[in-house]
């Protein structure tokens, strides 16, 4: 998993290991580019470009430098003519209208499926009754389903499977029957 | 020894060995994910190495960079802690492999014990007999019917690859066992992706008796003393104490010999706990092995006054042990109380946040073993259990006045814990005149009185 996305402009490293960086700078990022590998216990493993990124390379880190978990291994700024964008999630943080939020109760991780691989809870189009499960969220090992409140259709997931969740975060959008 | 450690764990764990191998003059290397980079033990290390996501699969459960750390940073060896790597075989050899030491066992034990039916069959070898039942996974139903006979019911069904009081299935008589043995098989190749089973004789109201080992690799093997552990919620562990309560002194005679051999004929290294259930008679069963130091070892500790992660590092380092079976005396008697974060009157249900008041007791005969500070943030993705609360008596009544002056000082606002069940218990007759069993907890006390009153 990648750190947070920040809009400052630098790509943090998902891997501990050392950076080997594949492209120079000036490179223009876009979504899934491999741009290096971290070399962990000898292996090296790839390193692209997350979702939400979209922009030139500034400043690069050193080859061979050794990186922790969300260390810097490149910045990058806005390409000419080019707008940048803010984290996905934030970019569509406005609500929905006629819509009832659903939020997290607790913090925790929520999770969209019922086991890896599964199909989702709830997926958008879907009509839910009340009561039924959109999501697991763990806490301390300990899983709590979140029911749906009301009857109608799932318009929007604000949230990726097996992600953080703070109390009070939007997860999901239900349009009521 | 070593010159730098890495641990490989988060918290009270973290904390706990990491003061021991600084008494020790180690160097130490500790990891966090980004759900504990600012927190207050990483202050007492010498390194800190963030090392991924909340997620413990993408940070303390990610052995390859686990390893990386441990290689980047010098670290000669790698203490597991108890929980997340401490139990895994391959974790272990991937270690050896790497050049660096595992703090613990060799790969070779943990996968001997850590396979219930094998680690079974061992020490029936070894001379420590089972719970009765049968010798490893029954093949079928006519080999069910030939062992529960002889054991006579009521009999247990077990997964082979059960644990923490999951793929377990009673059968009272012989008509139920056909559909018992279908419905365990099937469960366990649902929940544990394998469908073996075995049988015991049910014990219904059993003691859980455990007995810490320490063994070096010159066939030197001392028992540390015994504890108890029968109050248990769902199987997990409230309160522990030490010496057993329930344990008869010709009991501890008559196993300890037997246990010392076994454990030096099997080549064990390092800590591990002998887990045993007590039966009504008094007798105390070989149920499992535990191998790695546990959470409950600190009340051993007050008794004894030894510290058992000072001997780990020791014998890791392959110094012989520093002392005989004769040099284990036990003073007094040793509580600990789990502190969770939990809140019992709504179904134990976690309480993870922010912690705005913290107050425990200080003093003579007590031991708080905790990673939290006031104003901390009880992070929602790791164990409830936030700290130990020790007392230390004369004797078991002194111990327990103790522990209930103890808990009447300890103050946690902003979260809910189950300071109030071990109040409970400190009250509860057959806690205070030590006729408690694994049932006790969950059948008597949470099913009567106490619920009432919260």
């Amino acid at each position: 998993m990648y750190p947070a996305v920040k809009s400052e402009g630098q790509l943090g490293c998902p891997l501990v290991g050392t950076w080997q960086p594949k492209v120079p700078v000036g490179t223009i990022l876009s979504e899934g580019m491999l741009v290096g590998h971290i070399v962990r216990l000898g292996k090296p493993e790839p390193v692209v470009v997350p979702a939400g990124i979209h922009g030139v390379i500034r400043k690069l880190t050193k080859a061979g430098t050794w990186t922790a978990y969300g260390d810097a291994i490149l910045a990058y700024g806005a390409a000419d003519g080019m707008v940048v964008e803010d984290d996905h999630h934030e970019a569509e943080a406005g609500g929905v209208e006629g819509a009832v939020a659903i939020r997290a109760d607790t913090d925790g991780t929520v999770y969209l499926r019922p086991e890896p691989g599964a199909a989702p809870f709830a997926a958008p189009g879907q009509k839910v009754a009340a009561h039924d499960t959109l999501a697991l969220v763990e806490v301390m090992k300990t899983f709590t389903p979140v029911r749906c409140p009301i009857a109608g259709e799932v318009v929007r997931v604000d949230v990726d499977d097996s992600e953080a969740v703070e109390e009070g975060q939007t997860m999901f959008w239900i349009k009521p029957d | 020894m070593f010159r730098r450690l890495m641990i490989a764990n988060r918290g009270e764990v973290a904390q706990r060995v990491t003061r021991t191998a600084k008494r020790m003059g180690i160097e130490v290397v500790v990891i966090a994910s980004t759900a504990d980079k600012d927190q207050q033990w990483l202050n007492e290390a010498d390194e800190v190495v963030v090392i991924g996501p909340p997620r413990s699969s993408e940070s303390y459960l990610d052995q390859c960079t686990v390893l990386e750390v441990a290689r980047k940073t010098n670290s000669a060896a790698i203490h597991p802690g108890w929980g997340f790597l401490a139990e895994n075989d391959i974790f272990a050899a991937r270690c050896q492999a790497l050049g660096l030491t595992f703090v613990g066992p060799s790969a070779r034990h943990i996968k001997q014990f850590g396979d219930k039916s094998l680690a079974r069959a061992t020490m029936t070898n070894l001379g420590l007999a089972p719970i009765p039942g049968s010798k490893e996974a029954v093949s079928g139903l006519a080999e069910a019917e030939r062992v529960a006979a002889q054991v006579g019911f009521p009999v247990l069904l077990k997964a082979v690859a059960g644990g923490g009081g999951k793929g377990m299935r009673p059968v009272d008589g012989p008509s139920n066992l056909a559909t018992g043995l279908q419905q365990a098989s099937s469960e366990a190749l649902a929940s544990f992706g394998d469908g073996r089973v075995y049988i015991e004789r049910l014990i219904r109201q059993g003691r859980h008796i455990e007995f810490q080992i320490m063994a070096d690799a010159y066939g030197n093997v001392v028992v540390v003393g015994d504890r108890e552990c029968s109050l248990q919620r769902r199987h997990q562990k409230v309160l522990e104490e030490a010496p057993a309560a329930g344990l008869s002194q010709a009991e501890r005679e008559r196993l300890l010999p037997i246990l010392t051999e076994a454990i030096r004929k099997s080549g064990y290294t390092n800590a591990g706990t002998v887990e045993m259930l007590m039966d009504e008679h008094g007798t105390a069963w070989f149920m499992e092995m535990n191998t790695r130091l546990q959470v409950e070892h600190s009340v051993t500790e007050l008794v004894t006054g030894l510290d058992l992660v000072e001997l780990q590092l020791r014998v890791a380092a392959g110094e012989r042990l520093p002392l005989k079976q004769e040099d284990v005396v036990t003073t007094g008697h040793a509580i600990e109380c789990r502190i969770n974060a939990e809140d019992p009157a709504n179904g134990f249900k976690p309480s993870p946040g922010r912690v705005t008041k913290l107050r425990f007791p200080e003093g003579d005969g007590i031991r708080v073993d905790t990673h939290l500070r006031e104003g901390d943030k009880i992070p929602p993705y790791y164990d409830s259990m936030v700290a130990k609360l020790m007392v230390h008596g004369s004797d078991r009544a002194d111990a327990i006045a103790r522990m209930r002056a103890a808990l009447e000082q300890t103050e946690i606002e902003g979260v809910t814990t189950n300071i109030d069940l071990h109040k409970a218990i400190g009250r509860f007759e057959p806690f205070v005149d030590g006729s408690y069993n694994t049932t006790s907890l969950e059948k008597e006390l949470m099913e009567t009185a106490w619920r009432d009153s919260i």
